[in-house]
């Protein structure tokens, strides 16, 4: 029989009252069984977690003062997918901290993991990426990768530049590093392998 | 009607256990339809969480053998702000994952696993000159020398760079030419 908050009344005869209650016993049973540890378990394990279901909800959740909360809400990348954000106290800023890029369906980014991305519960956004350019005269502008399902840096904070094979007897650098991109420069020559690594959120 | 745990009492008339009763199932009714899918939802839906909410707690949880916590509470900065924390098993290390300083000086970050990062985008201090990690109130001490490090010069193309002396508080960058440096510092 399914919950009922607000038995028994004070008219209900007895065997009402009886399914009633057995009733609500059971829902709890069920209920309080998923996720937690089980009614009947010993005093210092009942009433903890096993586990954490948490279902798709439609909204953000709200937190109030010294309060944080985690849940499950579409991402807002295309295709959404269902993701957990982390929400800061008083409302504040929601981090999606489980999309990424290998999340990207492989065959319309096949170079995924060389452009990846990821995001810290506290929104920290990493952006990492390799690259070989060739053809230029001294620099080449590099844009860092922006779709439909990897996030737009709001502020760069730094940025880890490394030369790479196959010109891994060059030297390199970068300059002109904001939130869309950077300028390298190899130290010669017009081709340049590297790989770097961006902070910002 | 305030939860009640031992109802209903041996001498309870009909009258009272019903109140008691109903007080009890208005209870928790309220209580475990905060954060879980209601207790009238289907079954396969009933007892999941549609949110976890963490309020502010005074003292960090207990955590026995083979177990983890997650949790709200004040962090050990000044000033001090709420902060999400989990605790290793058997009420072990505690690593706060929240609280970070998001910027393009003395940034740092801490991951849930414990591991911590500090970055920094500066002025070229000298080639063999150390660069002190700032630490205040506000901001954690590597409690072990760093892991690795990578140190990257901007806007000089022709410029080597390496660095020396990892320490729980500095590094020493050396290049052949700079403006500003970049470093990045994976630690505990």
């Amino acid at each position: 029989m399914a919950w009922q908050s607000n038995i028994p009344l004070p008219k209900d005869k007895r065997n009402i009252s009886q399914a009633d209650l057995q009733g609500n016993f059971q829902a709890l049973d069920i209920g309080f069984n998923i996720d937690h540890q089980s009614l009947d378990a010993a005093v210092g394990t009942l009433g903890k977690h096993k586990a954490t279901t948490l279902t798709l909800q439609a909204d953000a959740a709200s937190t109030a003062a010294l309060q944080f909360a985690i849940y499950n809400k579409k991402s807002e990348f295309t295709p959404s997918r269902i993701t957990l954000y982390l929400r800061a106290p008083g409302d504040g800023t929601a981090y999606d901290f489980i999309s990424n890029s290998f999340n990207d369906p492989p065959e319309l980014y096949p170079l995924r993991e060389q452009n990846g991305f990821s995001r810290l519960p506290c929104g920290l956004l990493l952006k990492w990426g390799w690259r070989v350019r060739s053809g230029g005269a001294t620099g080449y502008d590099i844009k860092f990768k922006v779709n439909d399902t990897t996030p737009v840096f709001s502020a760069v904070y730094t940025m880890m530049l490394t030369v790479s094979s196959p010109h891994n007897t060059k030297t390199a650098s970068y300059k002109d590093l904001d939130t869309e991109g950077f300028t390298v420069t190899p130290d010669s020559g017009n081709s340049i392998g590297f790989s770097f690594l961006a902070l910002g959120v | 009607m305030a939860w009640q745990k031992d109802i209903p009492a041996a001498s309870d008339t009909k009258n009272d256990s019903q109140s008691a009763m109903q007080g009890n199932f208005q209870a928790i009714d309220t209580g475990f339809n905060i954060d879980h899918e209601a207790l009238n939802a289907a079954v396969g839906t009933l007892g999941k969480h549609k949110k976890l909410t963490f309020p502010q707690q005074g003292a960090a949880p207990a955590t026995l053998a083979e177990e983890f916590a997650i949790y709200c509470r004040e962090d050990d900065f000044t000033p001090a702000a709420a902060a999400l924390f989990l605790r290793e098993e058997s009420s072990g290390t505690e690593h706060n994952f929240t609280t970070c300083n998001l910027s393009a000086t003395d940034g740092w970050a801490r991951l849930p696993c414990g591991l911590l990062f500090k970055w920094a985008t500066i002025a070229a201090p000298g080639s063999g000159t150390p660069i002190v990690f700032l630490v205040d109130a506000a901001i954690p001490v590597f409690a072990a020398t760093p892991f690795m490090a990578h140190v990257s010069v901007v806007h000089s193309a022709t410029a080597t760079c390496a660095y020396a002396n990892l320490s729980t508080t500095a590094i020493t960058p050396y290049y052949s030419a700079a403006t500003s440096i970049a470093y990045f510092v994976v630690g505990k």
